[in-house]
């Protein structure tokens, strides 16, 4: 189940001190329309975010394998312009990238894979991008939100889309496609909405459905992982009748939450 | 200035073409210069819907190859004063152009009319994007289908990552009977879903495949139709011309059934 995470498939920025970071995943020759698809997604998740940098900061662009040609090094220079960025060098393992960027007119930094490894960069990637994701919209169908954090979306997250996430999924809106929470295998991580109605919910390696019956009403509700599987709670109460487990990797009712409620 | 529109909807068969030649039909009544672009290449329909079909001489193709000028390849409607159609090539396909070409095309001809409409192919492949290159406003067409709504959805999306400055929804075939019925999406549970401002709703009627066949858009009968008054209604909303919503439930209410309606519209 954690290869559904894949960070390797989309573009990440990173802020490192003055500059950010442009990393684009590495080449998949089985796929026709790759790049169409990674800057597609790209651009959904760029106008959704929170940018933390001001406009004109110098963008460093990390292509590792990726083969690139003028155009499309055109098309990432007029994305990241609309955030603010403009490309200050690519950096490339590649000879034909390289030359395409150099004819363009932008500095290039060809680096041979020895001095570059790749192991380094991924590392980097998760333990910079350990803050939560935080995106202001409805996530619409064929949309896919990979993140290495936690995840917070204001809005709803309509059939067709999926929210995959390291940590947590929190979804102030409806939940109608897909979450999945702790995809690297973390059985604490958890899933809340405003309104459950998933077509299904994915915590670590467990799936469940969720019933189908529409209601009218608005309860916040989380998801989490129990000794018999994904189960659903009320979640403003949650954190005060469940703990987590560590021993049986699960979230169990704390033993004052026992004794009847209502006395 | 030229306003140039994109009508869109990711799932066939919901009627795009259909709409794109009776709304410009009835843009170009309220007295517009209108060019309808058929961006359907290899399945094109646009001119067999505006009974054009004999008199299209070139293709946008002929004009971007430097066969014919822009001006020749544009068709002019003679029954409706100021309606005009830019054809697409029936013997290529959606990659013989590109979305640049598109654009250029489209530019050229913004000088010379008040309103461009681009009639989409199905689906989101390199159609979809040279039909959208240049929009800079989107109707999405979608029925009260499941699968119809999930599509417009997606392209939605896709739409809001390429920055379209507006986008509105036009519900076709409705059904109210069966809405009444609870046996068809209502319009309520379609916008719930996408959360895109509503610029009309287009009940179904058996006019349009007869007046399709024919090759006379709806609008152009002399004798009113439901379905005719409500695209009228769709181009004077996007003229700026406020027109009530028709009340296509009225027919079909008993006293009860209003309040409930009413009721149940409250309570969500």
């Amino acid at each position: 189940m954690s290869q559904g995470l894949n960070n390797k498939e989309q573009i990440n920025l990173i802020k490192k001190g003055e500059i950010v970071v442009v990393n684009l995943p590495s080449q998949n020759k089985q796929e026709i329309n790759q790049w169409q698809r990674i800057i597609d997604n790209f651009k959904t998740r760029l106008h959704k975010i929170d940018r933390s940098w001001q406009s004109g900061t110098k963008a460093q662009i990390q292509s590792q394998d990726t083969l690139l040609d003028t155009r499309q090094l055109n098309e990432l220079e007029q994305i990241l312009e609309q955030v603010g960025l403009t490309i200050d060098v690519i950096i490339t393992r590649r000879r034909q990238t390289a030359v395409a960027a150099a004819s363009a007119g932008y500095s290039v930094n060809q680096e041979s894979s020895r001095i570059l490894g790749y192991k380094t960069i991924e590392s980097e990637i998760i333990q910079e991008l350990a803050e939560p994701l935080y995106l202001k919209n409805t996530i619409r169908s064929g949309v896919e939100i990979c993140h290495p954090s936690t995840i917070i979306i204001m809005g709803d997250v309509n059939p067709g889309a999926s929210i995959i996430s390291h940590g947590d999924v929190l979804i102030w809106g409806t939940l109608k496609g897909i979450a999945h929470a702790g995809a690297t295998g973390n059985h604490e991580a958890v899933i809340m909405a405003l309104k459950m109605q998933p077509t299904q919910l994915r915590i670590a390696d467990l799936v469940a459905t969720a019933s189908t019956l529409p209601t009218d009403e608005y309860i916040a509700e989380i998801a989490y992982i129990s000794s018999e599987g994904i189960k659903i709670h009320v979640a403003s109460n949650f954190y005060r009748y469940y703990d987590f487990v560590s021993a049986n990797n699960t979230w169990e009712m704390k033993d004052q939450a026992k004794f009847p409620r209502n006395v | 200035m030229c306003r140039v529109i994109v009508i869109t909807s990711g799932k066939g068969g919901v009627g795009k073409t259909t709409i794109t030649a009776n709304l410009g039909t009835a843009v170009a009544q309220l007295g517009k210069k209108v060019c309808l672009i058929d961006a359907d290449f290899g399945l094109r329909n646009l001119d067999l819907l505006l009974g054009l079909e004999q008199r299209v001489v070139y293709t946008i193709i002929d004009a971007l190859a430097g066969e014919c000028s822009l001006e020749k390849a544009i068709v002019r409607d003679k029954r409706t004063k100021g309606l005009h159609l830019l054809p697409a090539a029936q013997n290529r396909t959606k990659e013989a152009i590109t979305p640049r070409q598109m654009k250029e095309v489209i530019q050229q001809l913004s000088s010379h009319f008040d309103f461009i409409f681009v009639d989409c192919p199905a689906g989101i492949e390199m159609g979809f994007r040279n039909a959208i290159s240049a929009a800079t406003e989107a109707l999405i067409v979608t029925t009260p289908e499941v699968a119809a709504v999930r599509d417009a959805d997606r392209v939605v999306g896709l739409l809001e990552s390429e920055n379209m400055g507006s986008i509105h929804l036009i519900v076709n075939r409705l059904r109210p009977e069966m809405v009444q019925l609870d046996e068809m999406l209502s319009v309520e549970d379609i916008l719930d879903l996408l959360v895109v401002p509503l610029i009309g709703i287009i009940p179904d009627d058996k006019r349009i495949i007869t007046s399709s066949n024919k090759g006379e858009p709806l609008v152009l009968n002399a004798e009113p139709s439901l379905p005719g008054i409500a695209i009228t209604n769709i181009a004077k909303r996007l003229n700026g011309i406020d027109s009530e919503f028709l009340d296509l439930m009225a027919n079909q209410d008993s006293l009860i059934a209003r309040i409930r309606r009413f009721l149940g519209l409250s309570l969500n």
